[in-house]
């Protein structure tokens, strides 16, 4: 934040929300706020995880990144050019250098190509090259992400799902772009092949100079794969620091039960698990004032009342709380 | 409060013991060994956890356990014997009479585990008049009860609600309470909270450790995350490709992974105490069901094989203190 | 109608399913039956010339309404037409007009099911019109439009489609909407393909067996709606030899040459049927759950 390099990617008030379309005989609803005036930004090969819990809008804000989903306000620059503002042709120009990895290795590849067409697609789309340069470029990313190349005329189903996700990583990596958003990209697979896709990850980033945006619920994988992290509640970013200090030093109270929630490999380490109260809050009603206060153990008057801002408390660790 | 977990068992009978399971099934493509000679035991008061990952049949177990595995392309083998009775061979009007009744089934995913065109109230109400003589009224009342037990807020509101108007925490809890609503005496939780939010899962596992003790059940809980079971189970099986490859109580596990495959998995997950700068890998995959030939399933993958193990598999030895593990490399470097 | 609309929608969402594999057509008795059934018939039609013991529009009054004999396999009509001859003629043409239309339809229909699944502006157009045909029935659409052009085989075959269009439109539009939220859909908009190339590439492609299934009932239900316009004098010119026509001059003498009504009829069930197993079979056999293996 206090660079004066202009960083790779910058969020700005990014917002999105969802209404439901007015009928006459419908009265009218309240809109979803999926993602409600996000904030950040990435250096270049850096990686900056999102974490939270189901509804806290880190998917949302990973595609309308990509725009895969259209904000409704906010901006998103890239290397200075604001992506919103960009007509079809021209973001359809800028997707060579931002690329996403999804959640779902079984959904994300057509079922009906081949493994080698499918990581081909990119380099059909912006390469002027030749079917054999193709090839030989194809050979070389699977060679990359650990895939033997005599695999290429392979279908998706003949793979297992950590490798289907290597095939959606070889996609992405194709055309070298300069930032890639993965959205929970391990969840799906099972621990012993999540460290080896993790693995992939982060040697690509050392050797392409990659940037990567994050998006996870685990928070033992956010933990190694991560330089910064920010953590998300209902559509807000409600904690944004380095990763050390995050896991070390959690300010917000949501963070700190968050992390004393995930269950700790060991059984001699059973210690005070604080536990959190009730239910998410609806995303179409949220509460007054901080989103968090229902459940919140420092909860007073004035959370009721008005939104903590995020603001810088110690150096590079940013929370919005009135009291951290 | 620190953490005591229940192991004494050998001198209780076990509630429930199988023995020698296997689930094999016949398809167009060979006969797939899902769980190939498995034996455990559970006991009253303790939880007993299932590790490993996915295709290595543990959820076949559980499944065999209350005969919901369809036997045209199933066969099983070996006992489950529950008050000296062996499972596999009761007819099937004794099964329904033990499922939801004396042995229930918690699955992993809350919604399509529950009937969405019927309110909450009236499914465990259905479940309770299934196995009791009550009338609808009572049925009612007692399912206020359950629900109050799973610590549903609101439950007089709650109880005429339909599944899709929960979350899927309180989903869960719905699915615990009808599980739970006869009194069961087992209790099969199947990655009961994969699905959900860590801070959710935190509160469903301590909401299951909490009936267990209150209803003194046996607890079978099935899961893939090693946290989880440090957390939640006294005694720990893990599985591999069909067999279970090592068992232990909860503390020794932890402390003294024996079995390659077991510290492979401990070792590889990015736990959040951990630091290294590479996360260790587990290089190769699983096998897949039909390729297993007759040595170590987890052979091609291990660093200490040797050529015995792709030649003969390794049976379950007592290393002590209940601690059994099926590899070579260890019984023959103790011996 | 609707049921089977939703069933084959279910197929083109499976991401799993063996594509390499011919075990399914051993383990498929009623696509093998029906596929069985079909080839005989169009064996028949095609080699009709070779087949047909008479000429089929060669009139003899003197053997007129004589019953299956070993000279006339399937007897004479009013006319002393050799019914067998006939009978096997017509195959031709049901066989023709089935394909055609479902050919025809199921072009037609993917062009609009495709604009309306993906193009918001055009999708409330595109279905208030299929909405419109569907509510004139069938039958009486193709007879209508059989009243305003020359009676001929292609007009025929236009005829039918017009009313199978909307089917095959509703189809392709609700796949269309589900398999635009597919992941490797949105993966390929991110990797910077464009509509076309998705539309042909990804999502045709992935719609391929609900169409197939559907084209198959749609084939079945034009060869009867032929043979029905030919009943009703509305359909090809009597010229030519039809069921539909050979079973309308039938139907005069039910009562003393039943035959002439008969065989018609049995070669339109058994085509019919035919095409029917075959897309039951298909639809069994393309399901993913049905055929995946644990």
């Amino acid at each position: 934040m206090t660079d004066s390099t202009t960083p790779l990617l910058q969020v700005i008030g990014l917002t999105k929300h969802y209404v439901s379309p007015r009928r006459w005989f419908i009265p009218k609803q309240a809109p979803v706020l999926a993602v409600d005036d996000v904030s950040f930004q990435i250096d270049a090969a850096e990686t900056l995880s999102l974490v939270g819990e189901s509804g806290c809008g880190k998917t949302t804000t990973a595609k309308c990144v990509m725009r895969l989903i259209e904000p409704t306000s906010g901006s998103v620059l890239l290397q200075g050019t604001d992506l919103l503002s960009l007509d079809a042709k021209s973001m359809r120009q800028k997707r060579r250098d931002l690329q996403i990895i999804f959640q779902d290795p079984y959904a994300s590849l057509n079922p009906r190509l081949k493994s080698s067409d499918i990581v081909a697609e990119p380099l059909i789309n912006f390469t002027p090259l030749s079917r054999a340069e193709r090839e030989e470029q194809v050979q070389w990313l699977f060679a990359k992400v650990g895939l033997r190349p005599e695999w290429a005329s392979r279908y998706p189903h003949e793979f297992s799902g950590g490798q289907r996700q290597r095939l959606g990583i070889a996609r992405a990596l194709a055309l070298k772009p300069k930032l890639m958003v993965c959205d929970e990209p391990v969840s799906a697979l099972d621990v012993s092949v999540q460290a080896q896709v993790v693995n992939l990850l982060m040697d690509l980033q050392d050797e392409f100079g990659i940037a990567l945006l994050f998006v996870a619920h685990d928070l033992g994988v956010v933990r190694h794969i991560s330089h910064r992290v920010a953590v998300m509640y209902l559509g807000h970013i409600i904690e944004i620091t380095t990763r050390d200090n995050l896991f070390d030093n959690p300010l917000h109270p949501y963070t700190d039960i968050l992390l004393s929630s995930v269950p700790v490999p060991n059984p001699s380490q059973q210690s005070n698990r604080r536990l959190l109260e009730g239910d998410p809050p609806s995303q179409s009603a949220p509460p007054s004032g901080c989103r968090f206060h229902t459940r919140c153990p420092l909860v007073q008057a004035i959370c009721k009342e008005q939104k903590p801002e995020l603001s810088l408390r110690q150096s590079d660790h940013w929370v919005a709380c009135h009291f951290r | 409060m620190t953490f005591a977990p229940n192991n004494t068992q050998s001198n209780k009978e076990p509630l429930l013991e199988v023995v020698n399971l296997k689930t094999w099934f016949d398809t167009l493509a060979g006969t797939v060994r899902s769980v190939d000679g498995v034996s455990y035991q559970v006991y009253a008061g303790q939880t007993l956890g299932i590790v490993g990952e996915s295709g290595c049949g543990k959820s076949v177990t559980a499944l065999s356990i209350l005969r919901l595995v369809p036997t045209p392309p199933a066969r099983h083998s070996g006992q489950i014997l529950f008050h000296k009775q062996n499972l596999l061979e009761l007819p099937e009007r004794d099964m329904r009479a033990i499922r939801g009744n004396q042995i229930s089934m918690v699955f992993q995913e809350p919604m399509t585990s529950l009937n969405p065109v019927m309110s909450i109230g009236a499914q465990i109400a259905e479940t309770i008049r299934l196995h009791q003589k009550m009338t609808q009224h009572q049925a009612i009342k007692r399912s206020l009860e359950m629900l109050r037990l799973v610590q549903i807020p609101e439950p007089e509101r709650r109880i005429n609600e339909y599944p899709h108007q929960l979350s899927g925490g309180m989903r869960q809890r719905v699915m615990i309470a009808l599980a739970l609503v006869c009194n069961p005496q087992i209790l099969i939780a199947d990655e009961p909270t994969t699905a959900l939010d860590v801070t959710i899962q935190a509160q469903i596992l301590a909401l299951i450790k909490r009936l267990r003790i209150e209803l003194g059940m046996g607890v079978i809980l099935i899961t893939h995350d090693l946290g989880v079971v440090a957390e939640s189970c006294d005694r720990v099986a893990v599985m591999y490709a069909g067999k279970k490859v090592e068992e232990a109580s909860v503390i020794d596990l932890f402390d003294q992974p024996l079995h390659p495959y077991t510290k492979a998995l401990m070792s590889s997950m990015p736990s959040m105490n951990k630091h290294s700068k590479r996360l260790p890998e587990i290089p190769g995959m699983v096998p897949s069901p039909k390729e297993l030939g007759k040595g170590c399933a987890f052979f091609a993958r291990c660093s200490h094989s040797t050529l015995k193990c792709e030649q003969e598999t390794p049976l379950l030895t007592d290393m002590g203190s209940d601690h059994v593990v099926a590899c070579f490399a260890v019984t023959e470097e103790h011996v | 109608m609707n049921q089977k609309i939703s069933i084959a929608a279910d197929l083109a969402l499976e991401p799993e399913y063996r594509v390499h594999n011919f075990r399914w057509l051993r383990k498929n008795p009623t696509l093998a039956v029906g596929s069985v059934m079909l080839i005989a018939m169009i064996v028949i039609a095609v080699a009709a010339p070779w087949i047909a013991t008479h000429d089929p529009l060669e009139i003899d009054p003197m053997v007129r309404m004589q019953g299956p004999s070993t000279e006339h396999h399937f007897g004479t009509d009013a006319q002393g037409r050799d019914v067998f001859s006939r009978a096997v003629w017509g195959g031709r043409v049901s066989l023709t007009v089935g394909l055609s239309v479902a050919l025809l339809a199921s072009v037609i229909g993917i062009g609009l099911g495709l604009i309306a699944g993906f193009f918001q502006w055009a999708d409330g157009l595109i279905m208030r019109v299929m909405d419109g045909l569907m509510a004139i029935p069938g039958i009486l659409l193709a007879i209508a439009l059989m009243a305003v052009t020359r009676a001929s085989l292609l007009t025929v075959i236009v005829a039918i489609t017009v009313p199978e269009i909307p089917r095959v439109v509703r189809l392709v539009r609700s796949l269309s909407l589900t398999l635009r939220e597919q992941l490797y859909v949105q993966a390929a908009h991110s990797v910077g393909t464009q509509l076309p190339v998705i539309l042909i590439r990804h999502v045709l492609p992935n719609m391929m067996a609900p169409l197939i299934v559907q084209g198959s009932f749609v084939a079945a239900s034009a060869v009867l709606i032929e043979a029905s316009l030919s009943f009703l004098g509305v359909g090809v010119p009597a010229t030519i030899p039809s069921w539909g026509n050979m079973m309308a001059e039938g139907r005069n003498f039910v009562a003393v040459a039943f035959h002439i009504i008969l065989y018609p009829g049995l070669l339109l069930a058994f085509t019919v049927l035919s095409i029917n197993l075959i897309g039951d079979g298909l639809r069994d056999a393309l399901d993913p759950r049905l055929s995946r293996q644990l």
